[in-house]
């Protein structure tokens, strides 16, 4: 038998491994995708389950054809394909989310990933069903029979008639709520009808040392500073799905956002402002997605500008 | 939350021991790498020598006989068979000038045994302006106990070499150097307290004089440039040794560590094989289940049990060859916990990618030149890249460069 080369320093490890990371954000985006199965859509976690695979297989056939042999999908796989599942209406059509978890993975992923340009696969996927199918990703229903003209989810509620809900009423699922006996509350995509399970979910993540939280925390405070600054309502916009969803998932995604600790603190920050701007400006509902698309494309900058700057610290210290 | 390698132990209320059994041979390894500085025989193969007694010298070091023996020569080692006739060999008496002391401390074969293994001899030639005795007793690595062990259990020892040195120095300020949990029963010394958090790297000396003074300690800068002189406990136990009983430096004091089965603090002669302590502690170690590794969890090697202790050895760890020491290298995600577990702020995940492309930069020198390879960012990584292997390849090749 050869001799197994000499283990090296450090023989251990603090923290999870990277697919012990996946796996507790996998958990988490699970116990949305299962609790909205529960309260509003029963169907929803065979679609999830579904696209799941779906994702694997894909990942795992790409890799077939490039490498030649078979392998087992990287858990990351499944959390871009989760995170995606989530963020759309539970009735989105599928053919087109598989379309979107397919850019979602093979560009966002496995193209992306020798480039020095880091952007978030999930909303790389995202934007591609925003300009696929604009009309139906905005539709949120329960497949019940409902009259649209008087049912909305919050934002969308906000952005026709400015109404604003009670942040702890949106913090604990409104859906199905008729609001000042006028507007039926709907379910809005499913990993944003559930705000404060998201906020749990994000701080068992930061508590489990699988995401860092100054990304997520800077652009919750820069939002809500955009937010005052632009005359919207602070609590409201905090306490929005989507907000909390996106500080939890979206704005913890190590591969894309910077590794360095102020260039995280930047690109919240920057995502924070843009995200109040789009609010602000015409309530897109996208907004999160071209915020931190573009916070995206600096974060190689911000890594490198760190780096010299404490290269040069260190250099006049001496 | 991100949580930091803690160190410090519980069994370090143990008083450390000697073996009941002296092993039969010792093996010193000669060479450079090992020592810091070049060492020749000064004994022909075949010789007998008593223990304390001269066997090899170099400028600033002299390896004495941890045994009374035979001596056999090969390249880089030298070897002594013990012939049980006890003969022991003791240093002059310590000088009373400062001048002289580089010299006694060469001749006591005294190197920094806190992990650097620098002849204390070059230390103590650059020590006029010092201030400060900084005695440091916080364990350099996790799962070690000896150092605090020593500085509550020998304490005299310690206090004979460390007294002495800041009597001789004229140094006006003795300060230990301990970590939180150790502070209550660390003022058993009687000196002034500086405490540090229990978390890996605290032990590192820039970090000691950093906390001390308050401004960092860049590399290449000298502690003696704040004032201070920096010496482990270990390496101060030696010279109470040397100072007071005329022994010269011929014992490493060690922690021996196995998850659930021992944990023990030991002085054993300066060559004894791996296989003769384990043996002594009741671990007879096994290949197939067990890894040896000299030195500790972070900054250690895996060795065989033909391993001999050196003088900079801190321990030896048996851990169980379970699968996360065997792990394959991943991808790099950019988490940034490696930026977050750096004592010193400094990138490894873009220092890594910037060495690896060979780039040269003043940016990449000045970030690889600060890193003093504790591997904090490695325990960190959670795709287990081998990131201090990584930049110790970095240093070699700037230093080519240069």
């Amino acid at each position: 038998m050869a001799a197994r080369a000499p283990l090296t320093a450090p023989f251990l490890r603090r923290g999870p491994s990277t697919a012990g990371m996946m796996a507790w954000m996998l958990g988490c985006l699970t116990l949305l995708a299962v609790v909205f199965t529960l309260r509003h859509d029963h169907q929803f976690i065979l679609r999830y389950l579904f696209c799941l695979a779906a994702g694997g297989a894909l990942e795992a056939l790409c890799r077939l054809l490039r490498e030649r042999r078979f392998a087992m999908p990287r858990a990351s796989n499944f959390v871009t394909t989760a995170l995606l599942v989530l963020s759309v209406p539970a009735r989105f059509p599928l053919l087109p989310l598989l379309a979107g978890i397919a850019v979602a993975i093979l560009i966002g992923k496995l193209l992306m990933e020798h480039w020095r340009v880091r952007l978030n696969p999930m909303l790389l996927g995202r934007l591609f069903l925003m300009l696929l199918c604009a009309d139906a990703i905005q539709r949120w229903d329960t497949g019940h029979a409902v009259d649209t003209l008087t049912a909305a989810t919050p934002l969308g509620l906000y952005a026709a008639e400015k109404a604003v809900l009670p942040p702890l009423l949106l913090l604990t699922d409104p859906a199905g709520q008729v609001w000042q006996q006028f507007y039926t509350i709907l379910p809005g995509s499913p990993g944003e009808v559930f705000p404060l399970l998201a906020l749990l979910c994000g701080l068992i993540l930061w508590l489990a040392g699988v995401s860092d939280w100054r990304a997520p925390l800077a652009f919750l405070a820069a939002f809500a500073a955009g937010c005052a600054l632009l005359g919207l309502p602070v609590a409201f916009h905090l306490a929005a799905g989507s907000t909390l969803f996106s500080a939890a998932f979206i704005l913890t995604d190590p591969r894309s956002l910077p590794a360095s600790r102020s260039g995280r603190l930047v690109a919240g920050l920057l995502a924070g402002l843009l995200n109040a701007l789009v609010r602000w400006y015409g309530y897109h509902p996208e907004g999160i997605v071209l915020a931190v698309l573009a916070v995206n494309l600096l974060s190689e900058p911000l890594d490198a500008l760190a780096f010299r700057l404490r290269a040069r610290a260190l250099t006049r210290a001496r | 939350m991100r949580r930091p390698v803690r160190s410090g132990e519980r069994h370090a209320a143990a008083p450390p021991a000697r073996l009941t059994e002296l092993p039969r041979q010792v093996t010193l390894p000669l060479d450079r790498a090992v020592n810091r500085c070049a060492l020749t025989p000064c004994v022909a193969g075949g010789a007998s020598v008593a223990r304390g007694e001269a066997v090899a010298q170099g400028d600033d070091l002299t390896l004495a006989a941890p045994l009374a023996g035979t001596v056999s020569l090969a390249a880089d080692r030298l070897t002594i068979t013990a012939d049980d006739s006890g003969r022991m060999v003791r240093l002059p008496p310590p000088p009373a000038d400062a001048a002289a002391l580089p010299a006694f401390a060469a001749a006591a074969g005294l190197a920094g045994m806190g992990g650097s293994h620098f002849p204390a001899a070059v230390k103590l030639r650059a020590a006029a302006g010092a201030t400060t005795l900084i005695i440091n007793a916080v364990e350099c690595e996790p799962r070690l106990a000896i150092d605090e062990s020593l500085l509550l259990h020998e304490t005299a020892t310690v206090r004979a070499g460390a007294d002495w040195l800041a009597q001789l120095l004229n140094l006006s300020r003795t300060v230990v150097a301990v970590q939180h949990a150790a502070a209550v029963r660390a003022r058993r010394a009687g000196y002034e307290l500086l405490t540090l958090p229990d978390t890996y790297p605290a032990g590192a000396e820039r970090l000691i004089v950093q906390a001390l003074t308050g401004k960092p300690l860049p590399p290449g800068v000298l502690p003696m440039r704040r004032g201070c002189l920096v010496f482990s406990v270990a390496t101060l136990h030696a010279l109470g040794r040397a100072v007071r009983d005329g022994e010269p430096c011929v014992e490493r004091p060690l922690t021996v560590w196995a998850p659930g089965r021992t944990a023990r603090n030991l002085i054993v002669p300066v060559g004894t094989p791996a296989a003769h302590i384990l043996a002594q502690t009741g671990l007879p170690g096994d290949a197939a289940r067990d890894v040896l590794i000299a030195g500790g969890m972070m900054m250690g090697q895996e060795v065989t049990p033909d391993f001999c202790v050196t003088r900079a050895t801190n321990a030896l760890l048996v851990v169980p060859r379970a699968a996360r020491l065997v792990r394959e290298e991943g991808r790099c995600i950019r988490c940034g916990a490696c930026h977050d577990a750096c004592p010193l702020g400094l990138h490894p995940s873009y220092l890594r990618d910037e060495v690896r492309a060979q780039r040269h930069t003043p940016a990449l020198a000045a970030q690889l030149d600060d890193c003093f390879l504790c591997g904090a960012c490695a325990a960190a990584c959670p795709a287990d890249i081998r990131l201090a292997y990584t930049f110790r390849e970095g240093k070699t090749w700037l230093r080519a460069r240069r």
